[in-house]
């Protein structure tokens, strides 16, 4: 995780309940590759893991929100169907949204820490340009 | 947010701004919410505004902050008048509920079997993320009979008999339940989680009664004092919370062709005649029916680790939701409406001869089951006439400091050293995760529970203490 100041990181905000998370890049698709880091850091150690096998998956998304909604679902989607999470994903544009490759490992092969997110809620979802970059946050239900 | 206390329990919003009713707030002083850190306040306002809102947006005693709705939160909207429904209004773990079974074994038999029990238990009862769970779904055509029929195919096809079904909420299935409504996403989350855990708040836990306070009612629910019960707190697993998903963005893009502004978008909504609320209470029931084949099928999962054992059977005392719409009839001023009810971390607590009620519990009123904190007392409530909030009562400690503070600020080994040391074993559970759901992250449930009486919703019946817990 990188401090507040640094062009590109993520963090966690308090939230009584559940978890709500910030993340920021140069770009659009490096705030949202970074989004993902935050959502997976918020409930798992994966410093070491070594990722058993990789995948791209093009998600359609119309805005910018609907982009960061895309990249934070696909993530759940795969933990409760597949058992699986990425290490170090990588999003990039696409002619109708974006693509993201995913490094991913076992859960089994992960020290899952705190409660595994299950739903990103629209509560202050937000994502836009920020100064020179791009920042986005939003609120996961675990 | 301005309260004025209208009695110890209880504290009113005045209508202002946007808001169509007041807020009502149940609590004592000591359990309101702290605005710098919590903002259910704020949302119980922000319900209020609700199109078609009738009697006032509730907050129960448990209150806190959730997005949207609060977690602690009823309202009710009038069919006739326009009234919504609020997929953020039932939360994501839809039907997320308590079942409680009662043992016949008392707990000085239970130290003997202390190790056996919660071995067999820590085994048996899949827990944590991901799939793996008591139940193997086939495929597609299998679930929809579980969405259909909930714990009425669960018993038919894995076990349990008619008390499972009569103790359950609706008699084990809503009828209205239409699988085709569930979208392909959700199917594919529900395939490989019926009778599982999950994670965060969810557990089993082995308790003891340890306190009756109404005798008859006690023993017409199925408990007395010393005896060890079972209590399974989880939901509808990823279904459900897809199914929210889902159904929450679908409103939220439909809301503007109905006129509606919410003050923060997981309250979408759409009026509850509308194609939008259709599809959704279709797929919300659903829901409703896969969270209680799921914990059907857990507690049957615990009556085999009880038998093998102990050589005793479980038996179900109730197993009621938290996380819930009904459309239900009540008199709102003098006139009998057909009302949408939410309750998001809030129970049903029907007085006694509520029509809905099973005959062996017509004259007790329905058990309002609620869960403590980790290490901490549960409590068996029962409704009461009068009601208060729709007949709703609080659903568990309700959290007031958040996961990550929580983390910071305990350390697991102690937590353990100190369940240990009161002679609560447990199971399973990460470190963080344990200290996550440390009991100073919560509400001081006696309070809470006192709360709830005092403001009239429900009246305890017994209070359990925990002997073993396997951590979701």
């Amino acid at each position: 995780m990188s401090g507040p100041g640094a062009d590109r990181g993520h963090r966690g905000l308090p939230h009584t309940a559940d978890i709500r998370i910030e993340a920021w890049g140069p770009t659009r698709e490096a705030a949202l590759t970074e989004a993902v880091a935050a959502l997976v850091d918020g409930f798992a150690d994966t410093e070491g893991a070594r990722p058993e096998r990789t995948v791209s998956v093009d998600l359609a998304a119309g805005t910018d929100e609907d982009a960061l909604l895309a990249v934070l679902d696909e993530v759940i989607y795969r933990l409760d169907t597949e058992d699986a999470m990425p290490v170090g994903a990588t999003v990039e544009p696409t002619a109708n949204g974006v693509s993201m490759r995913m490094p991913l490992v076992a859960v089994r092969a992960v020290d899952l820490g705190g409660a595994v997110p299950k739903a990103v809620a629209l509560s202050g979802l937000a994502i836009g340009a920020d100064g020179g970059g791009w920042r986005c946050t939003a609120t996961i239900d675990v | 947010v301005e309260l004025v206390e209208e009695t110890p329990y209880r504290f009113r919003i005045e209508r202002h701004g946007e808001m169509r009713v007041p807020g009502v707030v149940f609590a004592s002083r000591a359990l309101l919410p702290e605005p710098a850190t919590d903002r259910s306040l704020d949302q119980v306002v922000q319900v209020a505004t609700l199109p078609g809102i009738v009697g006032a947006s509730y907050a129960m005693p448990d209150m806190h902050w959730g997005y949207g709705f609060p977690i602690g939160g009823v309202a009710a909207t009038d069919v006739a008048g326009g009234g919504v429904v609020s997929p953020g209004g039932v939360g994501f773990d839809i039907s997320c509920g308590v079942r409680l079974l009662g043992a016949d074994l008392d707990h000085r038999e239970f130290d003997r079997l202390r190790e056996k029990l919660m071995e067999g238990l820590g085994r048996d009862i899949p827990r944590g993320a991901g799939r793996g769970a008591v139940w193997s779904l086939p495929g597609r055509r299998e679930l929809e009979r579980v969405l259909r029929d909930g714990s009425r195919y669960a018993v038919e096809r894995c076990g349990g008999n008619r008390r499972d079904l009569d103790r359950c909420e609706d008699g084990g299935a809503v009828d209205d339940a239409e699988p085709e409504r569930v979208g392909d996403r959700a199917v594919d989350r529900g395939l490989g989680q019926v009778g599982s855990l999950g994670s965060g708040n969810h557990f089993l836990e082995v308790q003891a009664v340890d306190e009756v306070y109404d005798e008859p009612v006690a023993e017409a629910f199925g408990l007395r004092r010393d005896q060890v019960c079972v209590m399974i707190h989880c939901g509808s697993r990823g279904l459900g919370h897809q199914i929210c998903t889902d159904h929450v963005r679908a409103m939220d893009r439909a809301m503007s062709r109905y006129g509606i502004r919410v003050p923060d978008r997981q309250l979408a909504c759409a009026p509850v005649d509308s194609p939008e609320a259709r599809a959704y209470l279709g797929a919300m029931a659903a829901a409703a029916n896969y969270a209680r084949a799921n914990r059907q099928v857990l507690g049957d999962a615990a009556d085999r680790v009880f038998r093998a054992v102990t050589g005793r059977t479980l038996e179900l005392v109730y197993d009621v939701s938290h996380n819930l719409a009904k459309i239900e009839e009540h008199e709102v001023g003098g006139e009998r409406r057909r009302l949408c009810v939410h309750r998001k971390g809030a129970t049903r607590a029907l007085p006694p001869r509520h029509p809905d009620l099973p005959p062996d519990l017509r004259e007790t009123g329905q058990p309002v089951l609620i869960p403590g904190s980790m290490g901490t007392a549960s409590y068996v409530l029962t409704g009461v006439p009068g009601g208060g909030a729709f007949f709703s009562a609080c659903h568990g400690a309700g959290r007031v400091r958040s996961r990550h503070q929580a983390a910071r600020s305990v350390h697991a080994r102690d937590l353990r050293r100190e369940l240990a040391r009161q002679g609560i074993s447990v199971r399973g559970g990460s470190p963080r995760g344990l200290a996550e759901e440390a009991p100073t992250a919560y509400k001081d449930v006696d309070e809470v529970v006192a709360a709830a009486e005092g403001a009239g919703l429900a009246r305890t019946v017994a209070r359990l203490r925990p002997l073993g817990v396997v951590k979701g």
